[in-house]
């Protein structure tokens, strides 16, 4: 999906309007119309925040289960994506930490989770990008859930910092230091697990 | 030499900077190679985090994930915004824990404020003399008495003064409420000006069934002084003393 489309999530059209409006006066059809429209970008979310294809798919879902059951308090106008990756957000952090809570649950590695769905991949290739993509995903895992969040929202949903903000309900002051801790922490983590100097 | 910041960098590669910020960052970077290494480092960080953050399924996941999600809706048997929605009223009293929690709130405090207000009556001090009057009609009331007044005819209840709506037999009850104008027992109703001289006459007895009601029972309540007060409130009634109802009086 192209930035531009994702930077459409942020603004809330009519028709987007007329579909929550009808969602919530009981038509099954335009929820899941809603769903649809939004599945991809929550799935990204939740697999950025949970790095394997079983609990995204679980996170996935849960957020449009969510919404569903909150959507008579959702205000008509408002922009919908920033409320479900908040949605999606939260609920990757609850998950995170009730795996904190049990280390002994393993995380999948990225390959299971292409295998698990079909994707078809060049086992040379992932031979190849495995390492430094494993040494990447565990640098970021490592960093501070806020701080996970927000490189997600940036980096691969590329919405602005306006949107940010909306999404995280934080100033956009706060999404600008709040980027550069981040980026600047995953920096060093990264460093010190591939042996660089800071 | 005032390098330029984590952060301006940062913004830098978001294009977020504006004005004479930009302006600023943009000829700092021009005469400042470590910066610009830095922020090459940063850009190189960021192309790598992209696929590695990012797990694509394939389009055959996505076609049926709304069915998915449709079904885990209907599983756990999700009422909807519709279904708040339409929780109007009365209804939206259940529809949140909190909502809940107040509504049994306030029926532990109505259930306790009326608990208190029949206990309070149950335990006011008795009125011995009225126990000690009560006690004598029983003795003395014969048993055809007490068969008549059960039998009580088409009448309002016996004893029943002034009790026009007053539950049958005299059990322990509230106060009884005012009895309506025109009714058999406005007279008595309007009590105060029906003495209890005037009792045995007429229209008193008359209009409380006076001739169901044996007459040593009058005169005991007669004798109390304060009869016609007495079953204006329910409590002077020979049908409640006479010890034929289960919830009489001792």
């Amino acid at each position: 999906m192209s930035a531009a489309v994702r930077r459409n999530h942020t603004g809330g059209t009519q028709e987007e309007a007329d579909l929550v409006r009808a969602a919530q006066s009981g038509d099954p059809g335009a929820f899941t119309e809603l769903v649809r429209r939004y599945q991809r970008s929550v799935y990204r979310v939740a697999w950025a925040l949970t790095r394997n294809a079983s609990d995204a798919d679980d996170v996935a879902q849960e957020t449009f289960v969510r919404a569903y059951q909150a959507l008579g308090r959702f205000r008509v106008g408002e922009p919908m994506y920033p409320w479900l990756a908040r949605i999606a957000t939260n609920l990757s952090f609850s998950l995170f930490r009730s795996r904190r809570r049990r280390p002994e649950t393993p995380l999948e590695p990225l390959i299971e989770a292409g295998q698990q769905w079909g994707v078809d991949d060049d086992p040379s290739e992932r031979v190849v990008t495995s390492e430094s993509v494993r040494h990447l995903q565990l640098a970021f895992a490592e960093l501070k859930p806020e701080h996970q969040a927000i490189l997600t929202l940036r980096v691969v949903e590329e919405q602005s910092y306006e949107a940010i903000a909306e999404t995280l309900k934080v100033p956009v002051g706060t999404v600008m230091s709040r980027l550069s801790r981040a980026r600047a922490e995953l920096r060093s983590r990264l460093a010190a697990r591939t042996g660089e100097m800071t | 030499v005032n390098h330029l910041t984590h952060e301006q960098l940062s913004a830098r590669l978001d294009q977020a900077l504006k004005g004479r910020a930009a302006e600023e960052v943009e000829r700092h970077l021009a005469s400042c190679e470590s910066c610009r290494a830095a922020l090459a480092e940063l850009v190189a960080q960021e192309a790598a985090l992209r696929p590695a953050l990012t797990g694509d399924p394939g389009e055959a996941y996505f076609e049926n994930f709304a069915a998915r999600v449709d079904d885990r809706i209907r599983a756990a048997g999700l009422a909807g915004a519709q279904g708040r929605r339409r929780s109007t009223g009365f209804g939206r009293l259940w529809g949140s824990p909190r909502s809940l929690a107040w509504v049994g709130a306030v029926a532990t405090v109505v259930v306790a404020a009326g608990l208190a207000l029949l206990t309070g009556r149950d335990v006011r001090p008795p009125d011995l003399r009225d126990r000690d009057i009560a006690t004598r009609v029983e003795r003395q009331a014969p048993a055809g008495d007490r068969r008549d007044q059960a039998a009580g005819g088409g009448g309002p209840p016996p004893g029943g003064g002034g009790r026009a709506n007053g539950p049958p037999g005299g059990g322990p009850g509230p106060p009884p409420p005012p009895a309506p104008a025109g009714g058999p027992a406005t007279h008595l109703a309007a009590g105060g000006a029906c003495t209890a001289g005037e009792r045995r006459t007429d229209p008193c007895a008359a209009g409380r069934g006076a001739a169901a009601v044996p007459d040593g029972h009058r005169t005991h309540a007669d004798r109390r002084g304060s009869g016609h007060r007495g079953a204006a409130r329910g409590e002077g009634s020979a049908t409640r003393w006479s010890g034929s109802e289960p919830g009489a009086r001792p």
